[in-house]
């Protein structure tokens, strides 16, 4: 993956927010350095009260320092939390929004968005990463390079000699032992995140297979499969938890090593000479804070790979957006009485051997009902994807008289009031044109019975609705954007039979004004059609009114009585 | 505190001594570890030459060595420990899930299924290998310091045991109320932070309004406002560690300033001083790395009990399935004579959903048998009983008139069931046609294929029979995946009983009408139950089954 680009963008957001960025290390420097110094001023003060005949007054000043840190270094680690967390989710809104962007921009050319649909489920995850790289990585690193930092100067005003010996154990615990726990983890780190995600698809592969393999009398190999691939993946983590703890341990030996040097030159310099030598408890009980600072980093560091791959990610996403985002004009029909033309269009997606559509001319009238049948992989979801506009014409034109409202085979709910999910086509529509449209589709009973009526929250944390209630909001939803052409793609095939037909009643209803045309392989009701277009291969395959269809062509016949064949069993 | 699912893991006692023996060496250390350094540090602000005193910093150093490896050791058995649980765990899901008597995937949906077998065992092996060590931390570190503090310095002592129910005390409370106010949130909460993947989810029925591009602000001020709430939780949710935080430093400053009036009046030694000093830090930090990790380990929690839940649903269920069979352990044979009679049978799912009561009828042979009904009048229940998938609650079933346990191996090695949407899975075209008979040659599958009217698909594909298929390969669609299944048990000479469950409901006009033909030929020679709700079908079927609400309203033969 590109080793510089997300580094960039992961900068730029620094760049960009680096008031709140700065606000947010200093908190953090503030709280770690406040509990250092006050284990420092409460040794200096022990020591300074232990000299005999000392008075109350000059202890004065160590006191407050004391009350201060005790005070400030909750504080600091308090605010420092709440403004890194502020910081960190308002990347995170950018960062939404230009996700938000990158994907809109595919949606609905489904030789792009069946990449989306693989990662929606990825996003959250990548985002949850991006925080914690921030919070757990970036941050803690940060702080202890800035604790490091300053102790050395503090220790580079006693003495530069002792100053450069503690910055090469500093060197040595910030960055060189974290860095090797990053190298020495690194392998296995990319073998657990590759070999889990394997092991995830495979499993649910698996377990949504599972009565096959246990009907197959093969059940055992597929436990035996997926128990030996966790124990490898889990081992493999618990090594590399191993290595960090040896680091950890490692790194803290040597800062045991460091307080004892603390302690052997402030005792040779301060011994005996007061008031220095209080100095050499402050220094020697601070350096304990700093162990624990600095403990956290070798787990941290190499933890960072894992979030790393997350940043590639939304990167790629974000940077769709700025690839070839026009948008595209359909010229309005020459035709005054035309509402649809397709004019010697032909489609082929990206990498398929045939067109999915093949010179396809058709006219149709404003306020023609037409029915486009065809089986699957005929064109006829092409055909539907070309005259709403979600992908254009490799060859020839369309025409279109308005805009078109779409209804698909699943009818898609927000999680969000039922006034917010029928005015999706018309902002602003009124209570009244979405009432009206409510008792169009046959559902002013229902919504009635709801406490909040158009204010209640409808979907995965409200009130739920059947499929067929669903069909009917979404046919509610077409019917308050007004579009005069409504488009139904294979709508109700998951239905009942029962609920189809009043389905397609108030489908009807609804459109007695509108140009409708109607995807679908089901015959129910298909007398009621003003024209019936057969789909095959990607071309026209017969264009008739029903009844002249009846009379002339064998194949409308047939499928018509296998269809009634297909009617309920009169229960 | 404990966790009743986490105490009742085998071995976890041992761990817990074994914790508990590494926690009291730690707080040993720690008091050496302070006691010497004092020591030291007092000699030397006296004027003692380093020289002198380098047997107290040698002894701080021992100590200090010595609590980081009881540390070591302690992290180190914990992560075998939970590694190994996580291990034993998860075999247990995939045994259950795979097992023919239990079949998980039929009474808990896939989806949980999975999850626990991949995320939830994750959870409860981190939760495992950190929370233990916190409790007892609590118990056995900071309580023998606290009496070391009283030994060394008894009013110090008192400051640091006073400032624990305290602690205590501002934890509940706040943490009482922040959950109240986090409650209060959470509908508006969720709302807010499921709007996103929402919105995404929905984008196709946005674009097609016209409506994508306005909702771009909706996006960002949505983002914004759950920003907005989610530091406002946070501000709650944290003010009881910083409260504990405070507490903590307020701790240790009264210690030091209460040490510095008394060494001011010689009350005190100045080593003295500095051990209490050094000791009160120790003494809270147990407490703080609990109150840190507290509600992260709930998730942990959560998952561990989930996991513990559905595998004693899965125990109980095998229980049941093995209380049943005792006897019969040779194989089961279906021939043109052998009747299959169920009894009075009743089942009911959990979750209160349809199911069947007191189904008595009889299967006689090769016949055709359909099953009609509305949805949710039982069709599916019934095809599962017989398949074996379920276990009838009440009633008999009887095979040649003898009781028979459906659940058995001997039984479901005859049974082959073809769903709505026979599942695909990620693996060669071949691979799946022979899922059933690993030993198939290519030329027996390619014959197998073709006979099902998949020649075409095999023509097209790249690699032919050797292409990857599958969700993330190459999706078959629903007529393609329902000939695999076909192709499937025109491989199988075993599969004497076939079972249907509304097969052909979701495709379309044309594709049902070609499969059929395909279907036909297969049924020929085998029992067959054929649950569906078109008509056409059961112009072939010998007889027809009519259900209503969960019971048989009428058995005729063929219309």
């Amino acid at each position: 993956m590109s080793a510089g680009k997300p580094r960039n963008w992961f900068m730029s957001f620094l760049a960009r927010y680096k008031r709140s960025v700065a606000i947010a290390l200093c908190l953090g420097f503030l709280a770690s350095g406040c509990a250092t110094l006050l284990m420092f001023t409460s040794g200096y003060l022990i020591s300074a009260t232990a000299v005999a005949g000392i008075s109350l007054f000059s202890i004065m000043v160590p006191i407050a320092c004391v009350q201060l840190f005790g005070f400030g270094r909750p504080l600091a680690r308090y605010l420092e939390r709440l403004v890194s967390h502020d910081w960190v989710l308002k990347v995170t809104s950018d960062l939404r929004l230009m996700l938000y962007r990158g994907i809109e921009e595919r949606t609905g050319d489904p030789a792009r968005a069946r990449a989306v649909g693989e990662y929606l489920g990825l996003l959250s995850d990548d985002i949850a990463h991006l925080q914690n790289l921030y919070l757990r990585v970036v941050f803690p690193t940060a702080i202890a390079l800035i604790l490091a930092v300053g102790a050395t100067i503090a220790f580079g005003l006693f003495s530069l000699t002792f100053a450069s010996v503690m910055l090469l154990v500093f060197a040595l615990v910030v960055l060189l032992l974290p860095f090797a726990a990053l190298l020495a983890t690194r392998a296995r780190a990319e073998y657990v995140k590759f070999s889990t995600a394997r092991e995830y698809r495979e499993l649910v592969d698996d377990v949504l297979g599972a009565v096959d393999w246990t009907l197959s009398g093969r059940g055992e190999s597929a436990i035996e499969k997926h128990a030996v691939a966790g124990m490898r993946i889990r081992a493999a983590g618990s090594r590399i938890r191993t290595v960090q703890r040896a680091v950890s341990l490692a790194s803290s030996l040597a800062l045991c090593l460091a307080v004892c040097v603390v302690l052997i030159w402030s005792g040779e310099s301060f011994g005996a000479s007061l008031p220095l030598a209080n100095c050499i408890a402050g220094f020697t009980i601070g350096f304990f804070p700093l162990i624990e600072a600095f403990a956290v980093l070798p787990a941290a560091v190499s933890e960072a790979p894992a979030h790393a791959d997350a940043i590639g990610r939304l990167e790629e996403y974000s940077l769709a957006q700025t690839a070839g985002s026009h948008v595209r004009e359909i010229p309005d029909v020459p035709d005054a009485a035309a509402s649809i033309i397709l004019d010697d269009v032909s489609f082929a997606y990206p990498n398929a051997r045939a067109n999915a559509l093949e010179h396809l001319t058709l006219s149709i009238a404003r306020g023609e009902n037409v029915a486009v049948l065809g089986r699957s992989g005929s064109g006829k979801s092409t055909f539907a994807r070309i005259v709403r506009g979600s992908i254009e014409p490799s060859a020839g034109r369309l025409f279109r008289h308005g805009s078109v409202g779409y209804l698909g085979q699943n009818p898609y709910l927000f999680n969000r009031t039922l006034r917010d999910n029928l005015a999706i086509g018309a902002p602003g529509a009124d209570d009244e044109a979405l009432l009206n449209a409510i008792d169009a589709v046959g559902l002013s009973e229902r919504i009635g019975s709801l406490p909040d009526g158009l204010d209640t929250v409808i979907g995965e944390t409200g009130v739920g609705f059947s499929g067929g209630e669903a069909h009917r909001l979404a046919l509610a939803r077409v019917i308050v954007a007004d579009n005069p052409i409504v488009i139904v793609d294979e709508p109700f095939a998951a239905l009942d039979p029962q609920t189809e037909e009043s389905l397609i009643d108030a489908l009807f209803e609804a459109c007695e004004h509108r140009t409708l045309v109607v995807i679908t392989h089901h015959l129910a009701q298909i007398e009621r059609f003003d024209r019936v277009v057969f789909v095959e291969n990607g071309r026209i395959d017969g264009v008739g009114s029903p009844t002249a269809l009846m009379e002339i062509d064998e194949r409308f016949r047939s499928l018509v009585a296998f269809d009634r064949a297909t009617a309920p069993f009169a229960v | 505190m404990f966790d009743r699912n986490m105490m009742g893991l085998p071995g976890m006692r041992a761990v817990m001594a074994a914790l508990a023996v590494l926690a009291l060496l730690q707080a040993a250390a720690i008091a050496g570890q302070a006691t010497s350094l004092s020591w030291a540090i007092s000699r030397l602000w006296e004027g003692t030459a380093v020289a002198d005193v380098v047997s107290a910093i040698a002894a701080f150093a021992v100590c200090f060595v010595v609590l980081q490896l009881a540390r070591f050791a302690q992290d180190t058995v914990l992560d075998r420990y939970s590694l190994r649980q996580a291990d034993r765990l998860h075999r247990l899901i995939l045994d259950s899930t795979f097992d023919e008597r239990v079949m998980l995937s039929q009474t808990e949906s896939a989806a949980v299924v999975a999850t626990s077998a991949a995320d939830g065992i994750d959870e409860a092996q981190t939760y495992i290998r950190i929370i233990p060590p916190k409790i007892i931390g609590m118990a056995l570190v900071s309580l023998p310091l606290l009496a070391v503090e009283f030994a060394i310095d008894w009013p110090s002592g008192v400051i640091l045991a006073v400032m624990f129910p305290v602690i205590v005390f501002f934890m509940v409370l706040l943490g009482r109320q922040s959950r109240e106010r986090a409650e209060r949130q959470y509908v508006a909460y969720t709302l807010l932070s499921n709007r996103f993947m929402d919105t995404l989810r929905g984008l196709d029925v946005l674009k097609s309004f016209d409506a994508s591009k306005r909702e771009e602000r909706s996006v960002y001020s949505y983002s914004e406002r759950l920003r907005r709430a989610t530091v406002r939780t946070l501000a709650t949710a944290t003010l009881s560690s910083a409260v504990l935080d405070l507490c903590a430093t307020l701790g240790i400053a009264a210690v030091a300033m209460m040490l510095a009036f008394r060494l001011m009046d010689g009350s005190v030694e100045l080593a003295t001083g500095l051990a209490a000093l050094m000791l009160a830090p120790e003494y809270f930090a147990p407490i703080r790395s609990f109150a840190s990790d507290f509600h992260a380990s709930l998730d942990g929690k959560n998952a561990l009990s989930a996991i513990l839940g559905m595998l004693d649903r899965a125990a109980r269920k095998r229980d049941a399935a093995t209380a049943g069979d005792s006897a019969e352990q040779q194989p089961i044979s279906w021939t043109q004579s052998s009747t299959l009679a169920f009894e009075g049978v009743s089942y009911r799912y959990d979750d209160g959903a349809h199911g069947v009561h007191g189904l008595s009828f009889t299967l006689h042979g090769h016949e055709k048998v359909a099953i009609v009904g509305e949805s949710g009048a039982g069709k599916s229940t019934l095809a599962k009983l017989v398949a074996g998938f379920l276990e009838p609650a009440e009633g008999t079933v009887l095979l040649n008139a003898e009781r028979v346990d459906l659940a058995s191996r001997q039984w479901k090695e005859r049974v082959r069931i073809i769903p709505q949407h026979p599942y695909v899975f990620q693996a060669t075209l071949a691979d799946n046609i022979r899922f059933y008979c690993p030993d198939a040659t290519l030329d027996e599958v390619d014959a197998a294929a073709r006979a099902v009217g998949l020649a075409s698909l095999v023509d097209e594909l790249p690699d032919g029979l050797n292409t990857l298929v599958g969700e993330g390969a190459r999706g078959l669609s629903g007529g393609q995946a329902h000939r695999v299944a076909l192709a499937r048990i025109l491989l199988d000479d075993k599969a004497d009983v076939l079972v249907f469950d509304e097969p052909t409901a979701h495709l379309d006009i044309e594709t049902e009408l070609e499969l059929k033909q395909s279907m036909l030929p297969l049924m020929e020679g085998r029992l067959v139950l054929f649950a569906t709700h078109r008509l056409h079908w059961i112009e072939d079927m010998d007889r027809v089954i009519v259900l209503e609400h969960g019971s048989i309203a009428r058995e005729e033969a063929r219309p």
